[in-house]
């Protein structure tokens, strides 16, 4: 009997896991429903069929028509509102992921499937995890289904049977193409991304397992299950004691393995994982540490398991160099669980390393950055290059006479102490070229891969960055004449501060009084009694403080080969509203010399399309930054350490090729984020954030510049810009130039975000960053009216010390 | 020429493991010890793993940390899984969250009062009430 006053919805998952699902009512109701996340009604019970909610209502009300929506804040099952006539009844059933309501209870698991119907398709869809809340399947091509509408959803859950979800997609009359994508409607996430296709001329029937784009025509066996999940990296390896998997696949009886193999030839069986070695994994009912929550926020809800606490360092430095798998065997020895891991955590708690990586040049290095190693040290003879790899199974340092040399002139091996791989090399390879090459498990790859790739810390580059230089930035020869003495414009207060954005080669590609040659580049900065420099200084005269310079560092739209570079035909001849200038535009865009830039490759080194002569990049960056300060004028940098121009195996990846997987940010099932544009960076990671304060130390050091422009800076943590002002108050105590006024610091566009399946995501303050405060280091001037001194300024709750801003 | 690193692996063999320590149904559920009251908590899906109580209140368990200091499962009975959750001599007014992490089922904060309520509670997964006497897990015919 349902209770007088009430309407009973049940509602079946295949997952069986009602937590926190609930029902939000509207119309004919008379419970609660002011706040869609909060007011709700809950489980009142449960029967065979699964679960059921009792809902107040008043068939008085709105025709007597009841609404509701399933949910459970941030996943609506299956998404679009549903409906009941109340008048006609009061019972009704919802199937997780289907959009009907069913008047009768339907099956919830067919052993033998209905016959599909005429005109239709049916597509079989598996996830592991059982829960269908929102995933539908969206169709194109030869279908009668909604094409209109890729969020809509058209097409939801039809039944279950034992493989899992099925979905029955309308054709048209003789069709032969049907397109799908499986997708999340609530959270946009496809499963897993690229459009899918099943020829309909000869199959009605099609079956995908999660995290597979292969359409299958027959059903998959357990053996193809297991295989396509196998290499998701779903599995979390955080630290030395600690493996994480999402929760629902710790069940009680199974055995847990974490597997490894340097030969990356794991391979599943029904009672196992076979190749390589295992170490045995135990739950750990407590939970994570403090400490790893703080580190992993977004693993909240994952399952803990430990490794066995006598793990010696050597045997987990050793694992780390391969294939590395997670699996969990039932208590009838069957194999239940199998994932490939991320292992950025652990990599950064065994291998984290503060001092000086790249080119070391012995004289200078006892007064350079503060190095707590005192490891992989040359014993003062010539010069220390050292990468941090802690995964590579082996590493040599290649050196070339000439940057256009393929064969090496010496290969020097380098040799590792706690994931540092160092190489001592004589001084006569000042100013030459090397490269790294190194052996190293690729997961993209599923192989050991030998990558032959520059130096992540790069100051100086050979043409188009195809090989790293050996340059000394404390050689007088990469400094103008001048520079040591050199200083920036003084700054009294932070609420001086203007700033003018300008592109390194708009600002003189076109002034007749620039030298031809310097136009365009970074001389034309240092050019006297130019129109461009004399109305900068005009400005400064009048007023501003910094010019802003768009990307600078080195950057892959641009070939740094300027005979490479195609220019539009002369366009005056055609007509004013013609087509064909933006078609003779769009010939050569790929090809010619203008790009902003916001595509970085090495960060630490200076574009060289921007130079003269490439050769002399360092030479004639610093030339600009003279020219600047000479001008009155104190230069900010644009920096983009929110992505990576590439990944992988790609010719402009370089950190992936040293450390695959690390430095780029994965999501939850592995695949790679891209929400600033391109693969964005996980400056979470140790290694990555150090990068990011390094590289403004190096350029605030070496190239004297006063400020930075933090491109997409909600992708980076309020952490980094801790670490960064630390390392600058650092430096600024070693070396009392005189000239210290602080560095200025500010944020770029805040991106709205779509989705909440970004692995950072919990992790982003962006509300730390967000645009109405782009100038970060700026104290509040209406509380703070430029008195002097400020004694703290307040950001989201974190202070900062003065002199935090200029 | 490669240098290549040696390493030495340790093969461990599967076969000397044995499965995790998970807790077993007990057979007749221990009595409630003083100072406690005990929250019956019940799953469809069976699997209590990472599920734990916080308290707050007036309670004796720590409060301090929502993740970090949960009471975790006590044992298995045939209702489902129980937490002993310890209480102050003259409580009137525990707050009770289950929670896995951040998924808090059903997710407002409950409350008991023992002095007037007894020591004894059962709550279905989903649902927002903590009901005084045991109520029906899976019911063959719908009530």
């Amino acid at each position: 009997m349902i209770p007088a006053g009430k309407a009973r919805i049940h509602y079946h998952r295949p997952d069986n896991d009602y937590a926190n699902w609930n029902l939000f009512p509207f119309f004919a109701t008379t419970d609660p429903n002011s706040d869609f996340c909060n007011t709700n009604d809950f489980v009142a019970g449960y029967d065979t069929y699964g679960a059921y909610f009792d809902v107040g209502v008043d068939p008085t009300k709105f025709n007597g028509q009841l609404g509701f929506i399933i949910h459970n804040c941030n996943i609506k099952d299956p998404g679009p509102d549903m409906h009941l006539q109340l008048t006609l009844n009061l019972e009704a059933w919802v199937l997780s992921g289907s959009a009907t309501v069913f008047l009768s209870q339907p099956q919830t698991e067919f052993t033998t499937e209905p016959p599909i119907p005429a005109n239709k398709a049916r597509i079989h869809y598996f996830r592991p995890d059982a829960n269908y809340a929102s995933w539908t399947v969206y169709a194109f091509g030869d279908t009668t289904e909604d094409t209109g509408n890729f969020n809509g959803g058209p097409v939801f859950v039809t039944g279950y049977d034992t493989y899992g979800a099925f979905y029955d997609v309308g054709l048209t009359a003789n069709p032969h193409d049907l397109g799908f994508i499986v997708h999340n409607i609530s959270t946009g996430t496809k499963d897993p991304g690229p459009d899918m296709h099943l020829n309909v001329a000869l199959f009605k029937e099609a079956w995908v397992i999660s995290g597979d784009s292969q359409v299958l025509s027959t059903q998959p066996t357990a053996a193809q299950l297991l295989d396509a999940v196998f290499f998701k990296q779903q599995a979390f390896w955080i630290d030395r004691t600690t493996v994480a998997i999402q929760g629902q696949f710790l069940q009680s009886g199974f055995s847990y393995f974490r597997n490894y193999d340097p030969n990356a030839n794991l391979q599943l069986t029904a009672t196992g994982v076979t190749g390589g070695s295992s170490i045995p994994l135990t739950p750990f009912a407590s939970g994570f540490s403090s400490d790893e929550q703080a580190r992993f926020p977004q693993l909240s809800g994952y399952a803990v398991l430990h490794l066995p606490a006598n793990t010696s360092t050597s045997l987990l430095a050793a694992a780390l160099k391969g294939q590395v798998a997670v699996s969990s065997i039932a208590s009838d020895g069957s194999l239940k669980y199998v994932r490939s891991v991320q292992t950025a955590g652990v990599l950064d708690d065994l291998f984290f390393f503060p001092g000086k990586l790249g080119v070391i040049f012995q004289d200078n290095e006892q007064e350079d950055w503060s190095d707590a190693s005192t490891a992989n040290t040359c014993d003062g003879n010539g010069i220390l290059v050292r990468v941090w790899a802690p995964a590579a199974q082996s590493l040599n340092l290649q050196l070339f006479d000439q940057a256009s040399d393929t064969t090496p002139g010496q290969t020097s091996a380098m040799h590792e102490n706690n994931g540092v791989w160092s190489a001592c090399i004589d001084d006569i390879w000042t100013n030459k070229y090397y490269l790294y090459d190194l052996r190293v498990y690729v997961p993209s790859q599923r192989a050991i891969v030998e990558n032959l790739v520059t130096d992540p810390y790069s100051v100086d580059l050979a043409l188009n960055g195809v090989k790293s230089r050996l340059t000394d930035l404390n050689d007088r020869d990469t400094q103008p004449r001048g520079w040591e003495e050199s200083r920036s414009p003084s700054l009294a207060n932070v609420n001086d501060l203007s700033i003018y954005e300008l592109h390194i080669r708009d600002f003189s590609a076109n002034d007749p009084t620039v030298p031809s040659a310097h136009r365009g580049t970074y001389l034309a900065f240092a050019d006297r009694g130019t129109n461009g420099t004399k109305h900068l200084k005009a400005l400064a005269e009048a007023g501003l403080k910094a010019v802003h310079l768009l990307p600078s560092f080195h950057f892959a739209s641009i070939n740094e080969d300027k005979t490479t570079w195609q220019t539009t035909p002369d366009l005056s001849g055609f007509p004013p509203d013609g087509t064909q200038q933006q078609a003779a535009v769009a010939a050569i865009q790929n090809n010619d010399a203008f790009n902003w830039g916001y595509d970085p490759v090495h960060f630490f080194a200076p574009e060289g399309g921007y130079a003269l002569n490439p050769d002399n990049r360092v030479l004639e960056y610093r030339q600009m930054v003279q020219g600047l300060h000479h001008s009155g004028l104190r230069v900010i940098q644009d920096v983009v350490f929110n992505h990576t121009n590439a990944i992988g195996e790609t010719p402009n990846s370089v950190l992936d090729k040293v450390v695959p997987g690390y430095y780029n940010r994965l999501d939850a099932d592995g695949n790679q984020l891209s929400g600033s544009c391109c693969p964005d960076t996980a400056p979470e990671h140790k290694m990555m954030g150090k990068l990011i304060t390094d590289a403004v130390v190096l350029n605030a050091k070496q190239y004297k510049i006063d400020g930075f422009r933090f491109d997409l800076m909600s992708f980076l943590f309020v952490s980094n810009m801790q670490q960064i002002q630390n390392a600058r108050e650092a430096h600024a105590r070693k070396r009392r130039h005189g000239r210290q006024q602080g560095l200025s610091l500010r944020g770029g566009f805040r991106f709205r975000r779509g989705g909440q399946q970004h692995a950072g995501d919990q992790r982003q303050p962006e509300k730390s960053f967000w645009q109405r405060h782009r100038h970060i280091q700026r104290p509040y001037s209406r509380w703070d009216p430029g008195r002097q001194p400020v004694h703290r300024r307040t950001r989201a709750g974190v202070c900062y010390r003065p002199p935090y801003g200029l | 020429m490669y240098r290549r690193a040696v390493f030495t692996f340790f093969a461990l063999s599967c076969l000397l493991l044995t499965a995790a320590p998970i807790l077993l149904n007990a057979q007749t559920p221990p009595p409630i010890p003083a100072g406690h009251v005990r929250i019956h908590y019940f799953r469809p899906d069976s699997n209590y793993l990472s599920w734990t109580v916080y308290a707050f209140g007036d309670t004796t368990e720590d409060t301090s940390n929502f993740n970090g200091g949960p009471v975790q499962v006590t044992g298995r009975d045939s209702f489902g899984a129980f937490f002993d959750v310890g209480v102050s001599s003259t409580a009137q007014n525990v707050g009770i969250i289950i929670h896995n992490g951040n998924t808090k089922d059903p997710g407002p904060n409950e409350f008991i009062n023992p002095a007037t309520q007894g020591n004894e509670y059962w709550q279905l997964s989903g649902s927002n009430i903590l009901h005084t006497t045991q109520p029906p897990t899976i019911q063959q015919t719908d009530p």
